[in-house]
């Protein structure tokens, strides 16, 4: 039996997909019935396969034969799943009894691609989303993973110079935007302004972008939207291959690259990958900005020690089975990039001289290494799938500035003297979850998702306390069928939160405090004891309704309905200080409630011939909105840092309008816009709106002109605005101009020497325009955006 | 007939989640400083009050001001500030004041600013006052939060 098992797996060579139909017809019947055999390119049956049609999933047996009845005339779409091969989808029109006979692909690194193609809508939930494959991850490929989802409409940047990137999704940042890779929830410092999101640009073989509240899938956090990153495909049988991938920008002098190998061996495969970035300082349309009233230069138009590198690596080591598969990723991210000195603290002139060296970075700078080790196991048993998935990930981020940055007249430690901050957070995940396929139109799922976090904390500086917290959470959900054109989704969630600070005294800040004239004891007693201890438990109680409608014949209209939640952060309830990042003054509150938000959105979705368009509409009320309040209170001794702001929580109101439009002319020349239209504000307690939401975008769009004159090239320009951001900036935010950018780029997919390669010729900020992103780090420093950027990026997938 | 319904409300209430509300006039806007005493590279003498002269105005109401002497040594990453080549331990004063209630506009004018012959060294022995250049900042805020600051450098 066993071996029967792995025949049917052995696949030989790759081939082109094949659907043939034999139609039999059966006369005298209003019923009709679909059978039909599965098998791979060998022609060797696949006993197993989930034959699903809508609600209905039936499995082939050991002849990889299936037999579906009860059909009326019509249209129907059957998808065939089995594991290690792509899924098919096909639609076909019954009038009769009908016998097919499905190959089915082995799954490959092109997978993506297809899998966007097959049905014109992802129909499987009622989010609106945007699929990414590997080929839009190479055209807009930028440095960083989330930099170049930047076009998608509600998606938008947190950016810190040009390596450090992190999603803003509906106007929503930080900790309420998940990151998944492979289902795990990546858990970096995704709290703080200045960190980035540790992710291989080069690794992403495929991504959703979920736009909306994922509560019941995610638990906490997942208030904006989740992007999910899929790195785990199998690659093609019995050939080693991969890709060697090559980018090269002006801007800062950037050199990457990253090299695939990959291989398969019927059950067992394995995947290599080693990525590197190095760059310099870089190019900005400025001779001088203005920070805390002082002019600073910036000699030769690049923003010093804003220089860096990345190295990554990654090993994947999986085991098919038919009807079982589980994959073991071992990844590995390091980055280092420096802080511009000239506005870290009071500006100074002598820091920001030109030492003659674009590539060095020198203090201050930031090194994270983030280290995951992940186990996803999946298993197709008669009744359903089981999912089961652990992972392991450690974020190391160490900030280095010289001893004396803050408090002046002090010796600095013995060991790392310059080491200001270490954060040492280690995440533990163990998911797991069952779909149940063989009810009659209803897709039942349910699942068990628990996270242990512990953060250490060290350096001569303190910004957040070493805190553990244990997140677990039970969730059901139904995809419920309700005719041929309609779904309801419904899901319920309930999780539970245990959050542990400890206590930390700034012996430091203790000793300066009280060198300080009219400072007693006290006071440097109050303000050394940077957090309190805190034990708290934070229930969470999430819902979800959503309906789907198939309109007309390309139409889709997607609803929503629910409920998510948000565990506070440890900065939020435990803060007592400066900000080094922000020089601010924050306080947390250690009584602060989960932030929940009621969130109400409309999708319609349109496509016919050469058109698509998209309109989306949300609104998100919260009764808690956590957010940091500045109150003007400037009695404190700390130095370097201006009022106090405190993290309270209100009443808000977020909503907006996306909307997106293509249309190909003349089957060759393809013009897309995107428009996001945010209303985000801050509620009183009558009900009135007053400042707006802090890091939230403004009204901004893209567009793009493309010229595919034949398969191999492609040519495009495209634009990038936003509008001023004034009236809804919040509170204490600074007036951020509009802007409009212009970009132009060239695809060419050719062979050379029989070896198939793609180039991407990019250029970004063509006019070279000085402009700012009003969520950007360096915003608040009135340090423009990147300048004129001419970029390559070259991919030669290779087969031996 | 009954999708062209379900398209009409679903546009309608696209419309209506998207359009505004009531909206407050919040104040956004930081107050001003205009700084005439000391000036930039001004020197200041050891042991004596600083004239002090600022200009403070906001659209609503001023809440408090700020004065920040410190050292200009901590945030360089070499020993370029100047130090005169004497021994001493930097000085550092954090100081604030409230304005009356309701104040748009205050001329400032004092000399409660004393920059001392000694400080408190870390042996918690008096120690003369290190020579050198300072940063010297004034902050200022508004009731509502907002605040705008104002950096220059004096000699001592």
């Amino acid at each position: 039996m066993l071996g029967f098992f792995i025949i049917q797996l052995i696949i030989m060579k790759l081939l082109f997909l094949l659907v043939i139909f034999f139609p039999i017809l059966v006369w005298g019947q209003a019923e009709f019935r679909v059978s039909g055999t599965v098998s791979d390119e060998q022609g060797n049956n696949l006993p197993g396969c989930h034959v699903h049609f809508g609600e209905v999933c039936a499995v082939t047996d050991n002849q990889g034969f299936f037999e579906l009845t009860k059909f009326r005339k019509g249209t129907y779409t059957f998808s065939f799943t089995f594991m290690g091969f792509q899924k098919l989808d096909t639609s076909i029109q019954l009038n009769q009894n009908i016998l097919l006979k499905i190959v089915l692909k082995p799954d490959s690194r092109q997978l993506g691609e297809i899998a966007v193609q097959a049905s014109g809508f992802d129909t499987t939930g009622s989010k609106s989303n945007e699929i990414i494959h590997s080929r839009f991850i190479l055209e807009n490929l930028t440095g960083t993973f989330v930099k170049s989802l930047e076009r998608l409409p509600g998606v938008n940047t947190m950016d810190v110079g040009a390596n450090v990137s992190k999603p803003v999704i509906r106007g929503m940042g930080f900790n309420r935007v998940v990151v998944a890779e492979n289902g795990i929830k990546q858990e970096s410092q995704q709290w703080g302004a200045d960190h980035g999101l540790e992710m291989d640009p080069f690794s992403v073989e495929s991504a959703e972008v979920v736009k909306g509240a994922s509560a019941i899938e995610f638990g906490s956090d997942a208030m904006g939207g989740v992007i999910q990153v899929v790195n785990n495909k199998v690659p093609a049988n019995k050939k080693l291959s991969g890709d060697l991938s090559l980018l090269a920008k002006s801007v800062n002098q950037a050199a990457g690259g990253s090299l695939l190998f990959q291989q398969r061996n019927n059950r067992f495969f394995y995947k290599l990958r080693t990525s590197f970035l190095d760059f310099g300082d870089y190019h900005l349309p400025a001779d001088t900005i203005v920070y805390l009233t002082q002019k600073i230069p910036i000699y030769n138009q690049q923003l010093k020690n804003s220089a860096g590198n990345e190295y990554d690596l990654n090993g994947q080591f999986g085991f098919i089975y038919p009807g079982f598969k589980t994959v073991v990723s071992v990844s590995n991210v390091n980055q280092k990039s420096g802080f511009f000195p000239g506005a870290h603290g009071i500006p100074d002139l002598l820091k920001v001289a030109d030492d003659g060296n674009r590539r060095n970075v020198e203090s201050p700078f930031q090194q994270v290494n983030h280290f995951k080790i992940t186990n996803n196991t999946k298993s197709y048993l008669p009744y359903g799938t089981f999912f089961f998935d652990i992972g392991y990930q450690k974020n190391h981020r160490q900030e280095w500035s010289q001893f004396h940055s803050h408090y002046p007249g002090q010796q600095p430690p013995e060991v790392y003297p310059d080491l200001e901050l270490d954060f040492q957070l280690q995440t533990y995940t163990l998911n797991s979850k069952v779909e149940i396929t063989n009810v009659s139109h209803h897709l039942i799922s349910g699942g068990i998702q628990n996270q242990w976090i512990d953060n250490r904390v060290g350096g001569y500086n303190f910004f957040l306390p070493e805190y553990q917290r244990l997140v677990s959470g039970i969730f059901a959900k139904d995809e419920w069928k309700l005719n041929e054109k309609s779904k309801l989704f419904l899901g319920i969630r309930f999780d539970v939160g245990w959050y542990h600070g400890s206590p930390f005294f700034d012996s430091l800040l203790y000793q300066y405090v009280l060198m300080l004239p009219n400072r007693d004891a006290a006071q440097a007693d109050y303000y050394a004891q940077r957090s309190h201890p805190v034990d708290r438990r934070f229930p969470g109680f999430s819902w979800h309704i959503g309906f789907t409608r198939q309109f007309w014949k390309n139409g889709m209209l997607r609803m929503n309905l629910g409920k998510a939640f948000r565990v506070p952060t440890a900065v939020e309830l435990g803060a007592n200080g400066v900000h080094h990042g922000s020089y601010r003054f924050e306080v947390g509150d250690a009584s602060l409630e989960n932030e929940e938000g009621y969130y109400a959105d409309l999708n319609l979705e349109y496509h016919h011939e050469t058109w698509y368009a998209s309109l989306s509409s949300y609104g998100y009320y919260f009764t808690n909105y956590l957010y940091l309040q500045p109150t003007g209170e400037l009695n404190h001794p700390i130095p370097d840092a201006g009022g106090m702001y405190y993290y309270r929580q209100s009443r808000a109101w977020l909503s907006g309008v996306e909307a997106s439009v293509s249309k190909t002319f003349f089957k060759h020349c393809t013009c897309e816009a995107n428009l996001e239209l945010p209303y985000n504000y801050l509620l009183n307690n009558k009900g009135i709106l007053t400042y707006g939401i802090p890091f939230s975008p403004s009204v901004n769009g893209f567009w793009e002109v493309k010229y595919k004159p034949c398969a191999f090239i492609s040519m495009s320009v495209n634009g990038k605005w936003a509008l001023e951001k004034d009236r809804s900036r919040g509170q204490g935010e600074m007036v951020t101009p509009g802007y409009a950018v212009f970009g132009a780029s060239a695809v060419v997919d050719a062979k050379l020497w029989n070896q198939p390669f793609q180039c991407v010729l990019q250029v970004q900020n063509l006019f070279g325009t000085k402009y700012y992103n009003s969520m950007s780090y360096y915003r608040k420093l009135d340090i423009p955006e990147l300048g004129r950027n001419i970029q390559v990026t070259i991919k030669i997938p290779f087969l031996f | 007939m009954k999708n062209s319904k379900i398209l009409a409300i679903s546009l309608m209430a696209i419309l209506v989640v998207g359009s505004s509300c009531k909206k407050d006039d919040v104040d956004n806007t930081p107050p001003a400083i205009v700084l005439g005493e000391p000036a930039n590279e001004d020197s200041l003498t050891i042991g004596e009050e600083v004239h002090f002269e600022c200009d403070f105005s906001d659209d609503v109401e001023l809440k408090s001001y700020k004065v920040d002497i410190h050292f200009n040594d901590g945030h360089t990453h070499n020993k370029s500030a100047e130090t005169f080549g004497e021994e001493g331990h930097p000085w550092t004063l954090e100081q604030s004041w409230d304005f009356e209630a309701g104040l748009k506009n205050s001329h400032i004018h004092h000399h409660e600013i004393v920059v001392p012959d000694s400080v408190v060294g870390e042996l918690g022995v008096l120690e003369p006052v290190l020579r050198g250049e300072y940063h010297f900042g004034v902050y200022c805020t508004d009731v509502a939060g907002n605040e705008s600051h104002v950096y220059i450098d004096v000699i001592l």
